[in-house]
């Protein structure tokens, strides 16, 4: 009788255990649903995250552009925007936006690092010559492979390939034959890989000696080039108030002679620049005068562009001394003492003149690979939410003194602060408010 | 009285059966519930999972959908969202990872306005062409072995990085062998031809009917075409709507585009568009 009481007792015990383990399924799977829902609502919050960090650094270009000049308020923190230097060196407001991925701005429960780079302190890839391939960290096959796939024609270098060669491949397709849109389409061309984008090219001797970054490697590809920068082809001026230079490409008319004239250059002179027709370079123009003052007018006035602002220049203020390093004619000395100027900073073209050892050959050869404003911004972006990290780089270019967002990436990997050289830590938080 | 005492009754023995058939027997019973809820919550949470990844895979596209700013003649980037892209009607497509060319035989012109079937039927765009940069290169690709040349990684992950071209429809362009669902067309490298090319996926395979709409800064429009545009511009915002069986109304979300010019204040010149 005792044994069979028990029996009864050993199945309500199953029976339970049973109830219990169909409950602990259900809960689980509840649980699972209520995790991905929280993760999918984390990952939207910190792309808007993101979003929200590029907006206020548009919003912040949009009012220096308008010459507002406002003190802003941005919860405990206050920035005064400038309206008189322009984008032109590291210290001004827009560069010192999100203090390089320093501050950790607060919206609501999620946090916003970032940091603005300008676009001309990169080297463009669509201005990239054969002999400034030579001086990056690049292979000769890799050179042969770039240069075949975004210039015309179908003669193949020894080294590179064309249509037959991409045909070939098992995912075929046809070779661009025109400037890089993206610094990933380089993944297209021949010899190029992901490592070699993205990762030091340590086995690559370069004739140029890069310093060191932090973590003490060599420069990658990614800090080097951009598909897209443009500056503005207009005189020195407050942002979006300067006076378009003079255009030397047209023949020199005589209200240019008399503009030319009026900007302190002799007539002699001015007929000596129109007698002079192969001239098609500032560095040539300023070369056909001796004197410094001259080549300033030249240099700051003068232009061989019809356009409004012009694409692939480096901006010597804020371009890095490993980038001023590649450009053709550009000695190392050179390059440093550029980067030593950048802390006064170059308002305009002829203040390079002011760096020692910028003259003759140098001046002739490189003046037009550089400019001192840009128009071209890259802004930075790390969002966090609960424990959902989404980081962006967002192309801001400014046409016709309007801001734009014009392209948005997806930055692939889990160390971008590491990448970017940030802080692991930020040392100011900035919490934003509704506006009342 | 010793064997009375030590023994049980038939009864006993009876209403002890009994008890333990009723238990049993709503035990099973309970489990049974218990494990077909399970099911039908796996099952619906699968579908809806499913309807996530497809919305923000979607959402992630098209926040990323570019435009050249600077050349503004190039036919490699646009936004065209219309209603019968012209597709060869009655073919479906390899779901999944298994991709099949997305060739028509006759390639009609980049930009033409061209006609064929249309799953929408409501005058809507069932059929969304454009072009993206930005979106991340896949970590199986960051992550290949350095090793691993060029070809290798053709081989291995396709062409990757640049313009890619996209196009979301009901009907794909290729051969689909029978599946059916809403289609992706990927090309890599973009080509300027909007309407063929690359590879194709069953990008969601429950959908019955997918249409958009395109907010111009004022009223929602049923049809964008930037080839056709003077000065090119993409929506502020671009309406899905979508069918799932079984359900009776439109599941439908709006995505923003994070490149366009077009506000409220400053609505679009033209949607480029029949209405």
């Amino acid at each position: 009788m005792r044994r069979q009481r028990g029996a009864v007792f050993v199945y309500c015990l199953v029976v339970l255990a049973a109830l219990v383990a169909v409950l602990a399924a259900v809960e689980s799977t509840v649980r699972i649903d209520v995790r991905s829902a929280t993760n999918r609502v984390q990952e939207i919050k910190a792309r808007q995250a993101c979003l929200s960090g590029v907006q206020r650094y548009i919003a912040t270009i949009a009012n220096d552009l308008k010459g507002g000049g406002a003190t802003t308020s941005s919860g405990s923190s206050t920035s005064t925007i400038s309206t008189t230097s322009g984008a032109t060196t590291l210290q001004d407001d827009w560069a010192q936006l999100g203090s390089n991925g320093d501050e950790n701005v607060i919206v609501g429960d999620c946090k916003v690092r970032m940091q603005v780079v300008d676009a001309s302190s990169l080297i463009n890839m669509s201005k990239l010559t054969t002999p400034w391939l030579n001086r990056l960290p690049l292979s000769q096959q890799q050179i042969d492979a770039l240069n075949d796939y975004t210039t015309p024609g179908q003669t193949a270098s020894a080294d590179g390939g064309k249509d037959q060669y991409y045909n070939g491949l098992a995912f075929p397709y046809k070779p661009k034959l025109a400037p890089l849109d993206t610094l990933d389409e380089l993944l297209q061309v021949r010899y190029f890989t992901a490592s070699s984008i993205w990762q030091p090219n340590t086995n690559i001797v370069s004739t140029v000696t890069f310093a060191a970054g932090p973590n003490g490697q060599q420069p990658t590809l990614y800090e080097l080039l951009t598909p897209y920068s443009y500056s503005p082809n207009v005189q020195p001026g407050p942002l979006g108030q300067q006076q378009p230079k003079i255009n030397l490409t047209a023949p020199i008319s005589a209200g240019t002679v008399n503009r030319l004239v009026g900007l302190g250059l002799s007539r002699v002179n001015v007929v000596r620049l129109q007698t002079a027709p192969n001239i098609r370079t500032l560095g040539a123009a300023a070369a056909v005068f001796p004197s410094i003052q001259d080549k300033r007018v030249i240099l700051d006035s003068c232009t061989y562009s019809g356009a409004t602002r012009i694409s692939g220049l480096i901006n010597l203020n804020t371009a890095s001394q490993n980038v001023l390093s590649t450009v053709p004619g550009i000695t190392p000395n050179l390059a440093q003492a550029i980067v030593n100027q950048q802390q006064t900073g170059f308002t305009k073209l002829s203040d390079v003149l002011n760096v020692p050892g910028f003259t003759g050959g140098a001046l002739t050869q490189t003046i037009d690979s550089f400019c001192v404003e840009s128009s071209t911004f890259i802004v930075r972006v790390i969002g966090f939410c609960g424990g959902t990290t989404v980081a962006m780089e967002a192309t801001v270019d400014i046409i016709n003194n309007v801001p734009r967002l014009t392209r948005l990436a997806d930055v692939p990997f889990t160390d971008v602060i590491g990448r970017w050289n940030w802080n692991s830590t930020t040392s100011t938080d900035t919490t934003l408010k509704e506006a009342s | 009285m010793r064997r009375n005492q030590s023994g049980i009754t038939l009864l006993e023995v009876l209403i002890t059966a009994v008890m333990t058939v009723f238990i049993l027997a709503g035990a099973v019973a309970a489990m049974r519930i218990g494990i077909g809820y399970n099911e039908h919550l796996r099952t619906g949470r699968t579908v809806e999972e499913n309807r996530r990844l497809f919305e923000d895979k979607l959402t992630k596209l098209i926040q990323h959908i570019y435009i050249d700013p600077v050349n503004t003649t190039s036919a490699t980037t646009y936004f065209v969202g219309q209603s019968g892209q012209g597709m060869p009607p009655g073919q479906t497509i390899v779901p999944g990872e298994q991709l099949i060319p997305g060739q028509t035989t006759q390639a009609p012109a980049a930009g033409a306005q061209v006609t064929g079937s249309s799953s929408g039927g409501s005058g809507d765009a069932d059929t969304l062409m454009f072009t993206v940069v930005g979106r991340p290169v896949p970590a199986k690709v960051l992550a290949a072995d350095p090793s691993d040349d060029f070809e290798t990684n053709n081989q291995h992950f396709g062409p990757q990085g640049g313009i890619t071209e996209y196009a979301i429809c009901m009907t794909p362009v290729g051969d689909s062998q029978g599946q059916k669902g809403v289609i992706l067309r990927e090309q890599v490298p973009a080509d300027e031809d909007a309407t063929q090319g690359g590879y194709e996926s069953v990008l969601e395979p429950d959908i019955t009917k997918i249409s958009f709409q395109f907010y111009d800064g004022t009223q929602w429009q049923s049809s964008w075409n930037t080839f056709a545009q003077t000065t090119r511009q993409v929506p502020a915002a671009i309406r899905v709507s979508y069918s799932m069986p079984g359900e009776t109304q439109d599941r439908v979300f709006i995505v923003g585009l994070a490149f366009t010019t077009v506000t409220p204040n400053t609505p679009a010149l033209s949607t480029g568009g029949t209405s």
